[in-house]
């Protein structure tokens, strides 16, 4: 037998060049090779070149969901808006195989972070989670009683590690809160700040990423918005609330295609509504669009009239990218219908087919809240 | 009067010597295809023997192989006198690019690819690349292991996260 030559070692850029071209399962396969390829799969680098080279991947829209009497899971709706049908998440998230049933507590950027459903706060377990390709991974718990509300803070373009940002109540007192972080890169949790009142009732659960910051709005004068790499809380001004009003009535409060957008809606029996965008220095807030949903209500008049009031749920603002120029479309819930309404042209579809049967609870909107925005810019974490 | 350059350029020949110290003689049109040679060229360092460090004899005689067959086939360019013409021809090349990379074993193919990285011949890299990629799919992490010959570094309990956090994967 003749001696063999000895097999060439393939260098990293070379490996990138072939790595690149694989099927994701494989891929991801790859990963438990050695640490070395493991960490030119997770490369932000690499992770963009793949995505790019492989768009059927893809996909962009959000998750509706809804809590069910009774049910262990949180029933789920994706709606795909861009990308690959192909690409849609199954919707049950059941494969986290938690006992106690799995519902979506936020997401951002192509992560949800879900967590147990039927328990107790002291038996709540925490995921993070990429749902295209079932990746999970269980946190560790949030060091503190209760949890107030929960959120990623992820940029897969500035960094490859997330943040999940706690606000929890503390020991100091009942109007004391306390910023806990988990970071990815060191796998726990720590204090952020010293405990801080707030005696506003804030919607803590319903985290909006943007910009680098948490936002949270609230019911009163008060908004806040946690700068997670400075970690400073700071104030954002808000829209006055009308004179006849005590409270503020939010309709929706998100982000969109790099946008900051809120919607408030005090007079039940209106068409008409801004949707008002932040400036991008917090300086305030900017009507974007003034919409009147009249062509609506002429069309959807049993659906949408209730005794003069106009019945109808604001769920997300979408964007897309057409030639040059942005294109927004506000996907509105109407009962028995989901309406797609392009905010540019004032033009309209409805969704065929969204609700089946079994899920034609006419009565129930879907509302902001309950949506979760998913795209996956980058195919896989 | 003045020449085109393009006449000039085609009757010169460039020398290269692959690590075992072999020359090798190619033509610039036909070494323009590497990134680095053509690179050289523009700044007029051709000169002399061009030492390939990278590229034992055997890989560049595949490599020269291949830019040979492919620098006369600049299908865009020829006047064919049929689209039909153009399209076999670019099916036949397929096929002969398929077959020179089949006939390759493993070791040979590994070479090919960090001589054509190295001389930055996108072409023949994306077709080496490609096979590679193909052998790859489908195998387990072992199988890749043995393959690339790469002891694996995690601890079991690692290996066992990955494999957890990818499932999705691994069914």
């Amino acid at each position: 037998m003749s001696s063999p030559k000895r097999t060439p070692v393939l260098m990293n850029d070379v490996m990138f060049n072939i790595l690149v071209r694989l099927p994701l399962k494989s891929l991801l396969q790859c990963k438990c090779v050695c640490k070395l390829w493991q960490n030119l799969i997770s490369d932000p680098v690499f992770i963009s070149n793949y995505s790019r080279q492989h768009p059927q991947y893809q996909v962009s829209g959000f998750y509706l969901e809804k809590y069910l009497f009774l049910q262990l899971h949180s029933e789920l709706l994706f709606i795909p808006w861009e990308g690959q049908d192909e690409a849609v998440p199954e919707t049950s998230l059941s494969f986290i195989g938690d006992d106690n049933g799995i519902y979506i507590k936020h997401s951002c950027n192509g992560l949800l972070l879900c967590s147990s459903f039927r328990c107790h706060d002291e038996d709540r377990e925490y995921y993070i989670c990429k749902p295209t390709t079932k990746q999970y991974l269980p946190l560790p718990k949030p060091p503190c009683e209760k949890v107030l509300g929960i959120s990623i803070a992820y940029d897969p373009n500035k960094s490859p590690h997330y943040q999940v940002i706690c606000i929890s109540e503390s020991e100091v007192s009942f109007n004391h809160r306390q910023i806990k972080i988990y970071s990815s890169a060191t796998g726990s949790w720590r204090d952020s700040g010293n405990p801080f009142i707030i005696f506003d009732e804030m919607l803590f659960n319903r985290g909006v990423y943007w910009n680098g910051a948490l936002h949270w709005v609230g019911n009163g004068d008060l908004s806040l918005r946690f700068d997670v790499q400075k970690e400073l809380m700071l104030t954002i001004p808000m829209p006055p609330i009308p004179e006849e009003h005590s409270e503020r009535k939010l309709s929706y409060f998100g982000e969109s295609g790099g946008h900051l957008y809120l919607i408030e809606i005090y007079d039940p029996r209106t068409t008409v509504f801004d949707v008002m965008e932040m400036r991008s220095d917090y300086s305030g807030w900017s009507v974007k669009y003034h919409v009147d949903i009249n062509i609506l209500k002429a069309c959807y008049y049993d659906a949408m009239v209730r005794r003069h009031r106009i019945v109808f749920s604001v769920l997300h603002i979408l964007h897309r990218q057409v030639g040059d120029e942005d294109e927004s479309v506000l996907a509105l819930q109407i009962r028995g219908a989901l309406l797609l309404y392009n905010l540019g042209d004032n033009t309209f579809m409805e969704l065929p087919d969204m609700f089946s049967s079994g899920n034609q609870n006419l009565g129930l909107l879907y509302t902001w809240e309950r949506v979760h925005p998913y795209t996956n810019p980058l195919c896989y974490i | 009067m003045s020449t085109p350059s393009s006449s000039v350029f085609s009757y010169r020949v460039l020398k290269l010597k692959s690590s075992d110290g072999e020359i090798f003689e190619v033509k610039q049109t036909v070494a323009v295809q590497s990134g680095v040679l053509k690179q050289m060229m523009e700044d007029g360092c051709t000169e002399g023997e061009i030492p390939l460090n990278n590229v034992d004899s055997p890989t560049l005689a595949k490599i020269i192989e291949w830019c040979n067959k492919h620098h006369d086939d600049d299908v865009e360019g020829r006047v064919l006198s049929q689209e039909k013409e153009k399209e076999k021809e670019k099916a036949d090349m397929k096929r002969w690019e398929s077959e020179f990379i089949d006939a390759l074993n493993r070791d040979e193919l590994y070479f090919l690819l960090i001589g054509s990285n190295y001389m930055n011949i996108k072409e023949l890299l994306d077709c080496a690349a490609q096979k590679v990629a193909g052998m790859v799919k489908g195998k387990t992490p072992e199988a890749i292991r043995e393959m690339f010959n790469i002891q694996s570094d995690f601890t079991e309990e690692e290996e066992k996260a990955i494999r957890k956090e990818n499932q999705w994967a691994f069914n």
